[in-house]
């Protein structure tokens, strides 16, 4: 998909583990993993927002664009 | 010959023989009285026995034999892209929301049974589904059982519907 989730970049940039995230959003491992390897078919604006709130960061440093070659 | 149209034939063929047999010995004498009263017995024994069995997971094998011929089967095969540990915590998730009974989940061998509750239309049905992981990606082998019922009338592939629709749904995160 050319939408790539950066979800493990900013995690490793915050020093933060998904089981810390998974505790603070209230959404389960399994759920963040499949949002981390860029399979989830769409993320809801609600869980794109807490994301932010927790992480400090823009949607735009989560969510990227990448043009298939 | 479909399996289906083979597995009709079969009952069809049985209830014939019964009726037949029932006829020539309905003449008012002892056996075929006998007759008339045992089958009905035998026939709700065999219903109380795969309803109070249906419960237990170690009876798949009793449930998915091409030889019982009293319990209608679906059997759908699809590879998704997610693993074996994602997929059983998914179908962890999703299979309570599809109105669905777990009652075993195997992680090791990979797999899940689930009942699904008794309605107004459905004495329920058995849910067996096995996951065999390769190379990152997840074959699942999905089947569907009615536990008395020789046509399913549309349960079994209702079920799968329902549970890929659910699949599809919880991706939404």
């Amino acid at each position: 998909m050319p939408i790539v989730v950066n979800l493990d970049i900013m995690l490793a940039t915050r020093k933060m583990s998904l089981t810390e995230l998974s505790e603070k959003l209230g959404i389960s491992i399994v759920n963040l993993s499949i949002l981390k390897q860029s399979k989830s078919k769409a993320i809801r604006f609600s869980t794109l927002e807490s994301i932010c709130k927790v992480l400090d960061c823009q949607p735009g440093d989560i969510l990227e664009y990448k043009k298939k070659e | 010959m479909k399996k289906t149209t083979l597995k009709m034939s079969l009952v069809f063929v049985l209830v014939v023989s019964i009726t037949v047999t029932l006829f020539y010995l309905n003449d008012a004498d002892i056996i075929g009285d006998m007759v008339f009263r045992i089958i009905p017995v035998i026939i709700g024994v065999k219903f109380l026995f795969n309803l109070f069995v249906r419960r237990f997971a170690c009876f798949k094998p009793y449930f998915m034999s091409k030889y019982n011929i009293f319990t209608s089967k679906k059997r759908y095969q699809e590879e998704f892209d997610f693993s074996k540990d994602i997929l059983l915590e998914k179908f962890k998730e999703i299979l309570p929301d599809a109105g669905v009974k777990i009652k075993l989940i195997n992680k090791d061998r990979g797999e899940v049974f689930a009942i699904t509750p008794t309605t107004r239309t459905s004495w329920g049905e058995n849910i067996y589904i096995s996951l065999i992981e390769l190379n990152g990606k997840t074959m699942v082998d999905f089947c569907s059982v009615c536990f008395f019922q020789v046509v399913s009338w549309g349960k079994n592939e209702k079920n799968y519907n329902k549970l890929l629709q659910e699949f599809e749904s919880s991706l939404t995160i």
